[in-house]
Formats: C-alpha cells, sequence, structure tokens
C-alpha cells in the first residue's frame, strides 16, 4: 500500500509496519520512503525551490520475538493544513488551464497552482515548538535517557530550524549529524538518507541507539526511538 | 471435447440455434460484443477450469483456435 | 505470508454516506442509443447511481458519514488515538487529506492519522491496518474512513467505465477489545497488472501538462483524456473471477472456518457478471451475498461497507454475524478478510 504523508512518513511508516509486523503474522517487510521533491516546486520561488532535494529510501525489517521493537510517539494537528501545501491538482481544486498560470506573490516568489506553497515563518514556528515536545514526551513516556541516546536524527528541513531544535534540547552536535549542506530537504527520506550518509559506518559495526524526529506538511510530526545492532546499510546509490 | 465447447460456446453467445464452424472467425459473428467475449472467457474457466488471458485471446481468430487453446492446455 | 491473525480488536460500527444527486443508467451520456444503455443495464444490473456535487470531496462525504456513527456510539472525539483515510481522490495531492479530517472531526493533536492510496481492495486493507495498530493496545479506539468520488474520474463519454461507477464515503470504528473473536485477513498484490486500472496522467510518472486535459476518441463511445480512467474490462474480468475466489478458499482454509458457518459473504461491488461468477466459483447460496451495485454502481473502496449498510443494517445492529469480506481491484490488489461483529451500531444511511 501508498501512505500519503511528507516529512514525517518515515516515523509514521515505521509505526505502520511494525505494528503489522509484531505479532509475527508478516515476517520481513520492506518500508520505501521517497519524494522527488523537486518536481512540485517552481524554480521561480526562492521561498522553496533551493531548499528541497529527491531522494528514495528503503528500510527493512524483520519480526525478531523479543527485540525491543520501536517507541513511538505520533501526532496531526489538520488545523495547519495550508502551511504546505498544493493547491490544485486534488480533488477539491480539480486541474484546469489555470492551474498551470504562473503568479507573482512577491519578489522572487513566482508559482502556479500545481506547485507547492510554503508559509515559511508558520512551519518553523510548528516546527520548534512541536518536534522538541515530541522528542522529549517520548523519552518521557518511555523512560529513556536523553544522555544515553547516540544519534538524534531530525528530518533535515533547514539549517537554522534544525540548529534551534538542536539547541533547545541541549544535543551535542556530535550527536546532531546533518546530511541537507548536500542533499537539502529530501521531505519522507531525509531520516534514512542521513543514516546512510553520515552514519553508514558506525550502522554496519556496532549497536546503536538511535532517536528520529520527523515534521512537516499536514501538519504531521512524530518521533521513534530504536536500537540497532550491526545492520546492513550499502552505500549511496546515484541514478 | 469440441461438441460441448461448442454447445458451451452457444450458451455464452447466447446463441443456442446458431450454426458454429470450427473455420468461423468468432469475432465476425453478430452477436459478438465486449459482454460476449467475457461470458466466453468465464465460460472457458468453469467449463475446462483454464484462464485465457487478454493476450493470448488476442492472438486467437477462429473457433477452432480456441477450442485447439484450450486442448492444448488440458493436455498441460 | 500473506495471511495475518488479528487479536483484541473489534469493529463497533459501520456508517456510511451518499451523495443525494441520483443518476439513471438508461439516460446517461455515456451511450450512444437507450438500447445500448438496456443492454448495459441487463448485463451489469447497475440501474443508477449517487453522483457527488462538483464541490463535494470523497472527505466531505467520509466526514458525515464519520460524525454521525460517533454521534450514534456517543464517543468523546477526543478519545479517538488513530485515523487512517483511504481513497484514490484526495483533497490534495498535498498535504494528507487525513490531517485536514482530523481537524474536522474535533479529534486530538495526539491523533496518529494518515492517507492511504487503494482502491477497491481498501476497505478490507484498512481493517487489517487499523486492526493491526490497535491490536497491541497502543491505540484503544480508531477510525476508518474509506470514500472515493469515483465519477470524477471517469470520463462522462466513456460507456466502458462511467455507467459502472458511483461515488461513497464511509466510517468505520474500531476498538481494543481484548479476548475478542480473531480477524483472518489473507491479501495480495500483482503490479505487473498495474496498468489494467490507471490514470495516465496527473501523478509524478507523467505529470500534468495541457495536453493532458485534451479528449480523444479512442473508439465510438469510449471518448477521454489522459487524467481520466483506462480500464482494461477483459484483464479485469479474469483477475476478478480468479483472485477473489481463491483468496476466500485459502482464507477460509486458514482460519479453519468452513464456509456454512459463515453468514454473508459481502464482495466488492464490481458489478453482476463479475460477482455472480464469483458466487458461482465459491458455490455460496445467492441470500448469502447481499448486493446494492443496482441502485449505487460500483463505489470502489466504500463497496463493501455500504452493503453493509444498505442490505444488512438491522442485522448487523441485533445480531452477531460472521461475515466473510473480499474487496478486489486497481493496483491490482485484493484482500479476504473474516471477520465477526456483534451488535455494533449501524447508523441509516447519509445522505447529502
Amino acid at each position: 500500500m501508498d501512505i500519503s504523508l511528507g516529512c514525517s512518513g518515515w516515523i509514521h511508516g515505521m509505526a505502520t509496519i511494525g505494528a503489522l509486523m509484531q505479532n509475527g503474522g508478516f515476517k520481513k517487510g520492506l518500508l520505501l520512503a521517497g519524494d522527488t521533491s523537486s518536481v512540485t516546486k517552481s524554480p521561480k520561488d526562492k521561498s522553496t525551490f533551493p531548499l528541497f532535494g529527491d531522494g528514495g529510501t528503503a528500510t527493512a525489517l524483520e519480526y525478531c520475538e523479543g527485540n525491543l521493537g520501536l517507541r513511538v510517539h505520533t501526532a496531526t494537528d489538520g488545523k495547519g493544513y495550508e502551511a504546505i501545501i498544493i493547491p490544485d491538482g486534488g480533488f477539491r481544486n480539480f486541474y484546469s488551464p489555470d492551474s498551470t498560470v504562473e503568479k507573482e506573490y512577491e519578489d522572487g516568489i513566482i508559482r502556479n497552482n500545481l506547485q507547492t506553497s510554503l508559509d515559511g515563518p508558520g512551519v518553523f514556528i510548528f516546527a520548534i515548538s512541536k518536534a522538541p515536545k515530541s522528542i522529549l514526551g517520548l523519552m518521557d513516556h518511555f523512560n529513556i535517557n536523553l544522555n544515553q541516546v547516540d544519534y538524534f536524527i531530525l528530518h533535515q528541513a533547514n539549517k537554522i530550524l534544525n540548529e534551534k531544535i538542536r539547541n533547545k534540547l541541549k544535543l551535542p552536535t556530535d550527536k546532531v549529524p546533518y546530511s541537507l549542506d548536500e542533499y537539502g530537504n529530501t521531505s519522507s527520506s531525509s531520516i534514512p538518507l542521513t543514516l546512510v550518509t553520515r552514519l553508514r559506518d558506525k550502522l554496519i559495526s556496532e549497536k546503536c541507539k538511535i532517536v528520529a524526529c520527523g515534521f512537516g506538511v499536514g501538519l504531521s510530526w512524530g518521533t521513534v526511538y530504536l536500537e540497532t545492532g550491526k545492520i546492513a546499510c550499502p552505500e549511496i546509490i546515484m541514478v | 471435447m469440441k461438441e460441448k465447447f461448442i454447445e458451451k460456446f452457444k450458451e455464452a453467445l447466447d446463441a443456442d440455434g446458431k450454426d458454429i464452424r470450427l473455420e468461423d472467425r468468432f469475432r465476425d459473428y453478430d452477436e459478438w460484443d465486449s459482454l460476449r467475449y467475457l461470458s466466453v472467457i468465464a465460460m472457458i474457466d468453469s467449463e475446462f477450469d483454464i484462464i485465457i488471458e487478454t493476450a493470448e485471446f488476442k492472438k486467437i481468430e477462429t473457433v477452432g483456435g480456441l477450442i485447439e487453446e484450450v486442448e492444448k492446455r488440458i493436455k498441460g | 505470508m500473506a495471511f495475518q491473525k488479528i487479536e483484541n480488536v473489534k469493529i463497533s460500527g459501520i456508517a456510511a454516506c451518499v451523495p443525494k444527486a441520483v443518476e439513471r443508467n438508461i439516460n446517461s451520456s455515456a451511450f450512444l442509443s437507450e438500447e445500448d444503455a438496456g443492454k448495459f443495464i441487463a448485463a451489469t444490473g447497475i440501474k443508477e447511481r449517487r453522483i457527488a456535487l462538483p464541490e463535494t470531496c470523497s472527505s466531505d462525504l467520509c466526514y458525515h458519514a464519520a460524525s454521525k456513527l460517533i454521534d450514534q456510539l456517543g464517543w468523546n472525539r477526543k478519545d479517538i488515538d488513530c485515523l487512517i483515510f483511504i481513497t484514490q481522490t484526495p483533497d490534495y495531492i498535498v498535504p494528507a487529506t487525513s490531517c485536514i479530517l482530523q481537524d474536522r472531526l474535533g479529534l486530538p493533536t495526539d491523533c496518529y492519522a494518515f492517507d492511504i492510496t487503494l482502491g477497491c481492495s481498501g476497505w478490507v486493507y484498512g481493517i487489517s491496518i487499523l486492526g493491526s495498530l490497535l491490536s497491541s493496545g497502543n491505540f484503544k479506539k480508531g477510525l476508518l474512513l474509506v470514500g472515493e468520488t469515483t465519477s470524477k474520474t471517469k470520463s462522462p463519454s466513456d460507456k466502458s467505465t462511467y455507467p459502472l461507477f458511483g461515488d461513497a464515503g464511509t466510517a468505520t470504528t474500531m476498538e481494543y477489545s481484548p479476548g475478542y473473536d480473531p480477524m483472518y485477513f489473507h491479501t495480495g498484490t500483482d503490479g505487473s497488472k498495474h496498468k489494467a486500472i490507471y490514470i495516465p496522467d496527473g501523478a509524478f510518472r507523467n505529470p500534468t501538462i495541457i495536453q493532458s486535459l485534451q479528449s480523444e476518441e479512442i473508439e465510438p463511445g469510449i471518448i477521454r483524456n489522459r487524467l481520466q480512467y483506462i480500464m482494461d474490462g477483459g484483464s479485469v474480468f479474469i483477475f476478478s473471477i480468479t483472485k477473489p475466489p481463491q483468496s476466500i478458499r485459502i482464507l477460509l482454509e486458514n482460519a479453519g472456518k468452513p464456509k456454512e458457518v459463515i453468514d454473508y459473504f459481502f464482495l466488492h461491488q464490481a458489478n453482476k457478471i463479475m460477482v455472480e461468477k464469483i458466487i458461482e466459483k465459491l458455490k455460496i447460496p445467492l441470500e448469502k451475498t447481499p448486493s446494492c451495485f443496482e441502485l449505487f454502481g460500483n463505489t470502489s473502496m466504500s463497496s463493501i461497507p455500504l452493503t453493509m449498510v444498505t442490505c444488512k443494517r438491522e442485522e448487523f445492529e441485533n445480531s452477531k454475524l460472521h461475515h466473510v469480506t473480499c474487496g478486489f481491484g486497481s493496483g491490482l490488489s485484493w484482500a479476504s478478510g473474516y471477520i465477526v461483529t456483534d451488535c455494533i451500531v449501524c447508523p441509516e444511511l447519509v445522505e447529502i
């Protein structure tokens, strides 16, 4: 099945596939999370186009009796649905010839109704408030010591926003890897992409305690805590 | 098998009194349309436990061709 | 491998909503003559369908079904932990419609919500997924909304698709319930046949361009553009008479339930020809297979819950029922489920 979510997609995906597998009915599962989000951004829109990149990822899970599994917190606030939106092309506002007409919103922001509109300040305020709360809430609920977590993988929104979250949580820089410098915001694939490109050596050779937090379109957000033990992690593939 | 097939084929076409010959190009029959096509597929499935996929069916032109295909599949 | 046994969960209610507007196939623009229309109705059994207004989306139909159901159950909306919305006609490409519904329905922000894209297999898949989420007790109450405005994705000048489909939205509530009769599922997917039912443009393989809106005559009686459904009737028929009966047989064997103990078989309401062939193959009595395609057409993933509400509402409210459900369609995807319900809430059909 397909799940339609954006930057919180990998978190929700892990929780969903985990739920499907947890009673042992399914033994092996594959979570594919990816977006070619550059296609949905106007190259003439400085508020969106330069932020985003494309990526696709695969996470393999296995049923494993007695394993810790996943600890998850998820949340949704549809009041903010217009903060990140493509106005036309769905069934609320179907395609029409007008959908492809470009409009200038302000200097440097030109797009049509089939391209993403992003309320930067609104998303910023949402993320710096909800992301830390989600992480801390999860830690608290499941009695996990923040200091014992090896890595915090945040959805790769942008450096300013992510640094605000890191500082709020008082996390050391060496525990918070970034991949956005090279790949930008790759939406649902940003967390696994960061794991592969920045922590591959650790993941294949050591046990790791990881917190991952995704937040974005919906508005939707969530956090996963998991422990990995020398997993398979091929080098990044470029096509 | 031929007689059974032709009998059931006529039923599927809803043309009991029709004279059916092996060399007939069934797509030229007045009765033939997309619904008859589905009926024939269903008939072959329920009478002979054989499914002829769309791509394969397209290659068959005559009633005799259909019977040959069914016989071939029965033999395995 | 495709089996699931899901424990500790029950369905507590089912509701459905359809548009008020009725379109009668005998008068349909899709046919070249009334004679053609008559033949179609005789073959498919579909006399009329409900058609949504241009401004009505599947989420609206599901919203009304859900509101009625939640109110009749007496549930506090803030207690609903998860929401799954299954559709092929979302409000927007981005964001997910489930997020918008979370807000519209007054569900808490702690709600786990997402959209799933599936077609006619959607309700059965949805029950298995929501059931899995609830079965561990992590979530206690969940809402499955499935609906589609199928009429909007078909060309009114295409006799091979338009007169078959109707619009509907449904809501099913489920609860964590330790010790409840387990549900069993068998599911399958065959992506090699994904073009049997598809819309060529509009997503990212073939993004929408101006040419996507240009209508083309494929053959007399079939005129459509690239944002409208293409259905390979032959392949879909073959699929429908093979995979669903096979899946139901395997499901019952795996669940250890002989078909004689099943009260009802709720089959996806594709059309009369397909449904009858499946019944024939399974050798099940007609009175155990309620249908609603005559008045509503093929309502995609809503068809199973819509049949339950419109055909067996009172029995659902007053009896314990053992039923088999089977959805099959675009993907190609199929799913069968064995489910027990016991005096659930089942409001009358909502019409908007």
